[in-house]
């Protein structure tokens, strides 16, 4: 009874799954995405949860991460996919306001000094627009994997098809591949459908999962050859 | 008595190498303030470390070229020359048709193929499908600087009449350039290091028929001077001949990336198809290391086609690497998980038998991180993922041994070993996926297979060492 139920579940989960990735594709990781690097340096001790927070309240729904960007934590970076000039200003204007001493007091006095007029004492900009860059290639982030598991891949098939080889030559490479297939469309399928984030951490669990495909078909394999 | 000892002892041991590998082993420095760790370090893969995060833009600025009458490029309008005869024209490095998604492509391909002569294999290039520029992303080294450099570079390679400035040879005729060195039989304690350009059939054609060209001239000196010595007119005459030849010495100019590489006659006709150039002797290894590398940016510039576009660095920052403070606490996380979840389950359903299991894995854990150490091997996030898999596999065997004992009542050795004879494919596809992982040059997949190597080599012991006595002392009557 669970057996009959589990291979439809299967065949349903990665169909979805499919058509997910084809319509929608996957959805990036944060450090992947197209983003513009912002680094903002301070000259005085601050709380990064305060930057976080006026980074809340002025970027609004976009999506960022941020994080300091040197081991000494003078300053911080943020990631995010795009900032248009009115929010990269209130941004500014809110840090200014939190951390007085955030504007250059160098460059007002020098601005003060080759002009009168009131508008151009303006403090330089200190947030620094970092590298802008563009959307990586998903394939990129697996490509380096594609090698080894292939060559695993063609030797355990064949290592199980000569072990189950009184099940039927055919049936036991056909059945231990579908297995293996099977597991890891189900894993790819369940990141597309549940739109879980693709970065290193799921690339390598992927590699996990793979391994535990491989184990999974030796088991299945005993099992049918026993039988 | 005797079985309550041993169970002590390897508890003992147990938790001896579990302190010693978690906690380490700490003496104070020669200067006796500072505690230092006696273990080596972990080293850790540069998915932990910081990265150079470098912008390459697509070069929009223009050039100008030079043509005189006849439509020849010229590098200069010549001195006193008018310059109605010529005629300039602005035109850009990287024309609009070159602007194509083809080109933008390839130069990442290219990109890609200069990464893996040079043995980087940790980067991420980032191509804008719709500007063409690119994000590098490398490990932030000492060299970066140097490889970004080379990396951006065009590639071009010529080989020209020195004086007429005329392409003899160019990239089309290249096959392959490789860096050799051996001792110099002059000075042997010096090695010199060349670069050995390779042409495919044509260039083999052309390079002799070159070297035929610009044959060095003394042999012919010589034939002069071996003339009849007493027809002096004639000699005196000869001498004139010979101090003309060897003003007309012809040499080529061998240019890579604009600059000019080596200018060089031959000394003899070249058919082999192969050009060895020097770039040095060195003397010492440090020189030596210097040279090779720099031939490897050569080897490297060359192997690969030209870039189809001009790309200048505009932006080259230093990136945090972001691993450095999450990775290691989540994959923990996840090992720790696996683990707990096996050692409750084990103890639960069998008891004693269960908790003996965890110590084992305590002192395999234990085992393993001193072997990662003091192999310098990398430890990546894939590592976590070899130890968590290698937990399951190891797992599966242990409870169809504990399951053996207890319930079919065999003896542990027995249990063993049908436990293992029953399970050889599991064993056996644990270690192929560990060797053929191994063997990759990437250091994410081969941090994944050396750490399941080493891992079953720990299990192993820990199983035959921990396991096998405390499970012996337990049910031995």
């Amino acid at each position: 009874m669970k057996h009959k139920f589990i291979i439809p579940l299967t065949i349903i989960i990665i169909v979805i799954g499919v058509i997910v990735a084809c319509i929608f594709g996957f959805n990036l990781g944060e450090k992947y995405k197209m983003q513009t690097r912002l680094r903002i340096p301070f000259e005085e001790s601050f709380d990064i949860s305060d930057v976080k927070q006026i980074a809340d309240d002025v970027l609004g729904g976009a999506s960022y991460t941020i994080g300091y960007s040197d081991d000494f934590k003078s300053s911080v970076e943020i990631y995010i996919e795009g900032v248009t000039d009115e929010q990269f200003q209130n941004f500014e204007n809110k840090l200014k306001e939190k951390y007085p001493t955030f504007a250059d007091d160098e460059n007002t006095e020098e601005t003060e000094e080759t002009t009168e007029t009131e508008e151009t004492k303006i403090a330089e900009s200190k947030i620094i627009i970092g590298t802008v860059m563009p959307e990586t290639n998903p394939f990129d982030l697996v490509k380096v994997y594609i090698k080894p598991m292939l060559i695993t891949l063609a030797i355990v098939i064949v290592l199980l098809t000569i072990y189950a080889r009184k099940y039927g030559i055919i049936k036991a490479l056909f059945s231990n591949l579908a297995l293996i297939l099977a597991i890891n469309a189900v894993y790819v399928s369940l990141i597309a459908i549940c739109r879980i984030p693709l970065n290193e951490y799921i690339i390598s669990f992927g590699i996990f999962i793979y391994g535990i495909s491989l184990i999974c078909a030796s088991i299945y394999s005993k099992t049918i050859a026993k039988n | 008595m005797e079985k309550k000892l041993k169970i002590i002892l390897c508890v003992v041991l147990t938790i001896l190498i579990a302190l010693v590998a978690f906690l380490g082993v700490y003496s104070k420095d020669e200067a006796g303030i500072l505690y230092k760790s006696k273990l080596p370090d972990y080293v850790l893969s540069s998915d932990f470390k910081n990265k150079r995060v470098s912008s390459f833009i697509i070069d929009d600025s223009t050039e100008e070229k030079i043509y005189d009458a006849d439509g020849k490029e010229v590098d200069s309008i010549p001195e006193g020359e008018s310059e109605d005869n010529y005629k300039k024209e602005e035109t850009k490095i990287n024309p609009d048709w070159t602007r194509t998604l083809e080109n933008y492509e390839k130069a990442k391909e290219i990109l890609e193929g200069r990464l893996k002569i040079l043995a980087i294999d940790n980067y991420l290039i980032r191509l804008d499908k719709a500007t063409g520029n690119l994000a590098v992303e490398l490990t932030d080294e000492l060299d970066t600087d140097t490889t970004l450099q080379y990396l951006s570079a065009k590639g071009d390679f010529e080989i020209t009449d020195t004086d007429t400035g005329d392409v003899l040879m160019d990239r089309s005729d290249l096959d392959n350039v490789s860096v050799i060195y051996g001792r110099d039989p002059d000075n042997l304690s010096a090695i010199n290091v060349y670069v050995d350009f390779k042409f495919n059939k044509t260039g083999k054609e052309k390079l002799a028929q070159i070297s035929r060209d610009y044959i060095k001239v003394e042999e012919s000196e010589e034939e002069t001077e071996t003339t009849d010595e007493t027809d002096e007119a004639e000699n005196s005459e000869d001498t004139e001949d010979t101090e003309s030849e060897e003003s007309k010495q012809k040499t080529i100019t061998i240019t890579i990336e604009g600059q000019t590489f080596n200018s060089t006659y031959f000394g003899e006709e070249m058919t082999t198809g192969e050009l060895p150039v020097s770039i040095g002797s060195a003397s010492n290894t440090d020189d030596l290391q210097t040279y090779l590398k720099r031939g490897q940016m050569y080897e490297m510039l060359l192997n690969n086609d030209e870039m189809p576009l001009t790309y200048t660095i505009t932006n080259s920052e230093v990136v945090r690497g972001n691993l450095a403070e999450n990775g290691l606490k989540i994959a923990t996380i996840i090992v720790g998980v696996i683990f707990a979840i096996i050692a409750i389950y084990s103890i639960i359903k069998y008891k004693a038998d269960g908790l003996i299991m965890t110590i084992s894995y305590i002192f395999a854990s234990a085992l393993l991180a001193l072997l990662v150490r003091y192999t310098r091997t990398v430890v990546s996030i894939n590592s976590f993922m070899a130890g968590a898999l290698l937990l399951i596999v190891n797992s599966y065997i242990i409870i169809e041994v504990l399951r053996l004992i207890n319930n079919e009542e065999m003896s542990v050795w027995s249990s063993f070993k049908n436990a293992c004879l029953k399970n050889i494919l599991l064993i056996v596809i644990a270690i192929i996926i560990a060797v053929v992982f191994t063997f990759m040059s990437n250091v994410k997949a081969y941090s994944f297979g050396i750490t399941l190597f080493y891992g079953v080599i720990s299990i192993a012991i820990s199983n035959f060492l921990i396991l096998r006595t405390m499970l012996l002392a337990h049910h031995e009557k």
